[in-house]
């Protein structure tokens, strides 16, 4: 058997302990969308030599999800302004993680919308530099978001273990075929095998960010962006991350961190948005 | 009491066992009834128990269905329904009730508004399309089936503060009912539920409506029919024992007892051991077989005094009533048997014959050779008169030399030839044998009579004695009939 080091633990445990005992609360923020739906996000304030950061939970996560909810503390806990919103998903004021099978009547350029809707708020909170912080397929939406028209205030995106969203391609032909129905179907979408139930236009939304559109977005985007991926990441397609390396040299990738940066992993992320962020003062 | 003290050993048998195995049922019976009273007051405590399990399982139905409906009423996918209805069909029948969302006895769901209208009309007629003023929980009997209808409250936002709108459960009451907690008391499987068709009901109303069996104890169950088959077992040992023990008794007992009561009676009928029946039976019991060899040494020893005193009185007998010198009978018998005969004569008409016998000059016999022969003469003349006699006829010597033979059922006729004979034979007998030497000769008076007078036979001998006296007066012949 493994020997358990228990005086390792001892002292990661008080460790633990000493940073709960200072955390920052966060505020929950509910406000209500151009469309009328509701949304949620936590609000950590900051101080005011220190930029603002927006972090983007994943595949249908929430604001509470691993790694950005506690990225979010270690920031706020550095004196950072930290906005950490939870996509509705197209449901009103969305708490939990979304199911597969839930009806997901949401498109990317909704997502997309609901980020800079979050960037505004924060714009008018603070009217502070913004960094945006995407992981997985919120890394997709942030790359949807500055491909376009973002806000001036975005200083730099950092996209954290970014993947192209693994879908069926036969399910993808059949929704080419018939983009205007309005009627659920099953598709594969990420980890949601055959499963993940919207209309073919909402699914066509994601399935078009695959490697490539990645790429490209990366390529032509009009913020600076950082690119961070796990070496041990096992949801990223095979030969996505040389690929990405070979169009995006300047992707770090962190020996021992998985898809969420788990365990010690969990400071190498944070070390490297901190060393990012201290590039805006 | 004093009834049993002249019956035999099998009815005593009999008494005593048929005594035993009534007692023994009696406690068998009352013990029986004890446990029947034990189990009607348990029957009783349980029912009262089941009675408040069912009670207590109404209101953990309650309970239950609303932790069990938590995270239905708490879920985004439900209050976007609220927001958002565009996809309602799609989240009742895939997301809520296939998901497991909610257990599988909700076979309905309904969503309503704020003001309690429902959002989508429901497939079944049962759910209502407004629920204002509704309980919270009721039930009703719809197209047969037992269901209950549970309303939760929604609440929005973050905060869920503010009431948004109701959702609506429609469940398996009868299924829900059963699975509200372990029942101990009462056989959740037996629930029935009265309630009129299309009644509503409320659980106020509800707990008059259930009919339920209280459950059996297994264990109680298993321990009473346990007690009952063993004292019915132990009806049964007992008759078989009593069956055995009178056989026993019966075989090595009173069997034996009564061969040897019957042994003692058979050998107080017979005077010998010897004429007795054998009894050769074993015995078993030793103290019974110890008896019976005692009671035949007794029995031997007692023949062995009967037959002396049987040969004693024999002897006295035949001193008392035989003459000692001739050996005929003597004067004593011959009045005894003419008494016997005079008894007799009185109950029937008896004939009767008297030969009287006198020795002529015995006188100058015993004058001229003295006693001695005189005896002698005497006991010759006994032997030659015996001679001529029938072996039941008598002849007595009732004087010196003076003999009678007493012939019964007999005519004169034959008197006189046995006279006639006996004076032949007297006439022949060689003297000298007794060293005489004149020849011997009797005189014979014979008396006859058809019946015996009422003056008794000595009337008859008197005239014996007369023809006697005439024949001693005659040359010849020496016999004189009366």
């Amino acid at each position: 058997m493994r020997e358990v080091n228990v005086g390792w633990w001892l002292w990661l445990s008080m460790g633990v302990g000493l940073l709960l005992s200072t955390l920052t609360h966060a505020e929950v923020v509910q406000v209500s969308l151009p469309n009328k739906m509701g949304a949620l996000a936590d609000y950590r304030a900051g101080q005011a030599d220190k930029p603002a950061v927006i972090l983007l939970h994943g595949f249908l996560q929430t604001r509470l999800a691993l790694p950005m909810s506690a990225l979010a503390q270690t920031l706020a806990t550095a004196g950072y302004t930290v906005l950490v919103p939870t996509l509705s998903g197209g449901y009103h004021l969305r708490n939990q993680t979304l199911a597969c099978e839930a009806a997901h009547n949401h498109s990317m350029s909704m997502d997309s919308d609901e980020l800079e809707f979050w960037v505004n708020w924060l714009v008018q909170r603070t009217r502070k530099p913004i960094i945006l912080v995407g992981h997985s397929t919120g890394a997709n939406v942030v790359l949807h978001y500055v491909s376009a028209q973002p806000s001036q205030r975005i200083q730099q995106a950092i996209l954290v273990s970014v993947v192209p969203i693994k879908i069926d391609p036969g399910e993808y032909q059949r929704a080419l075929k018939m983009p205007e129905s309005n009627s659920l179907a099953r598709y594969t979408m990420a980890y949601c095998k055959h499963s993940y139930a919207t209309t073919p236009a909402n699914y066509l939304s994601y399935a078009v960010w695959n490697e490539a559109a990645i790429i490209r977005a990366l390529q032509h985007s009009k913020v600076p962006m950082s690119v961070l991926v796990g070496k041990r990441d096992t949801v990223l397609p095979a030969g996505w991350r040389a690929r990405l390396q070979r169009s995006y040299p300047t992707v770090l990738v962190v020996p021992g961190a998985g898809h969420f940066f788990d365990g010690t992993a969990e400071w190498d992320l944070s070390d490297f948005v901190l060393n990012q962020l201290t590039l805006f003062k | 009491m004093r009834w049993l003290q002249s019956r035999s050993i099998k009815t005593h048998v009999i008494l005593f066992i048929t005594l035993l195995v009534a007692v023994l049922s009696a406690i068998n019976w009352l013990a029986y009834q004890k446990m029947e009273v034990a189990h009607q007051q348990i029957n009783a405590r349980h029912q009262l128990a089941a009675k408040a399990e069912v009670a207590k399982a109404l209101l953990a139905m309650q309970q239950n269905l609303v932790s069990a409906s938590q995270r239905f009423v708490e879920n985004d996918e439900t209050h976007q329904q609220l927001y958002d209805a565009s996809y309602y069909v799609y989240w009742r029948d895939v997301r809520v009730l296939s998901s497991g969302l909610l257990p599988a006895t909700v076979n309905a769901v309904g969503l309503y508004d704020r003001h309690g209208k429902i959002l989508v009309r429901a497939a079944s007629a049962d759910i209502p399309e407004v629920i204002n003023g509704m309980p919270a929980l009721w039930m009703r009997n719809y197209n047969g089936k037992l269901y209950g209808y549970f309303v939760r409250q929604l609440h929005d936002g973050y905060s869920r503060a503010q009431r948004s709108g109701y959702a609506l459960m429609r469940f398996d009451l009868v299924a829900v009912l059963r699975e509200a907690m372990p029942f101990y008391n009462v056989e959740a499987r037996d629930f029935k539920i009265n309630i009129a068709p299309n009644k509503l009901v409320t659980m106020d109303e509800l707990s008059s409506d259930i009919d339920y069996r209280v459950a059996n104890d297994p264990d109680m169950d298993v321990l009473f029919k346990t007690v009952v088959g063993t004292l019915q077992e132990m009806l049964g040992a007992l008759v078989l024992l009593s069956l055995a023990v009178y056989w026993l008794v019966m075989r090595y007992m009173a069997t034996p007892l009564a061969n040897l009561s019957q042994h003692i009676g058979v050998l107080g009928d017979h005077h010998s051991r010897e004429d007795a029946p054998q009894f050769e039976q074993p015995l078993y019991v030793t103290e019974l077989e110890n008896l019976r060899r005692s009671l035949n040494g007794y029995q031997h020893q007692l023949d062995k005094m009967h037959r002396r005193i049987d040969d004693k009185n024999k002897a006295l007998w035949m001193m008392a009533h035989k003459d000692g010198l001739t050996g005929a009978f003597n004067r004593m018998a011959y009045d005894e048997d003419i008494a016997a005969l005079e008894s007799r004569a009185k109950a029937s008409l008896i004939s009767i014959t008297l030969l009287l016998i006198d020795c002529d000059k015995f006188k100058n016999i015993n004058d001229t050779y003295g006693h001695q022969v005189g005896d002698e003469v005497l006991i010759t003349i006994v032997k030659l008169i015996q001679g001529c006699l029938r072996s039941n006829d008598k002849l007595y010597r009732i004087g010196g030399d003076e003999f009678v033979v007493l012939l019964t059922e007999t005519d004169v006729d034959y008197g006189v030839g046995v006279g006639r004979r006996c004076l032949q034979v007297v006439a022949d007998c060689d003297t000298r044998v007794l060293a005489m030497v004149e020849p011997l000769s009797v005189s014979i008076g014979i008396a006859h009579a058809q019946a015996i007078p009422a003056e008794g036979v000595v009337v008859v001998h008197k005239q014996a004695d007369k023809a006697m006296y005439h024949a001693k007066q005659q040359n010849e012949p020496k016999l004189v009939v009366c």
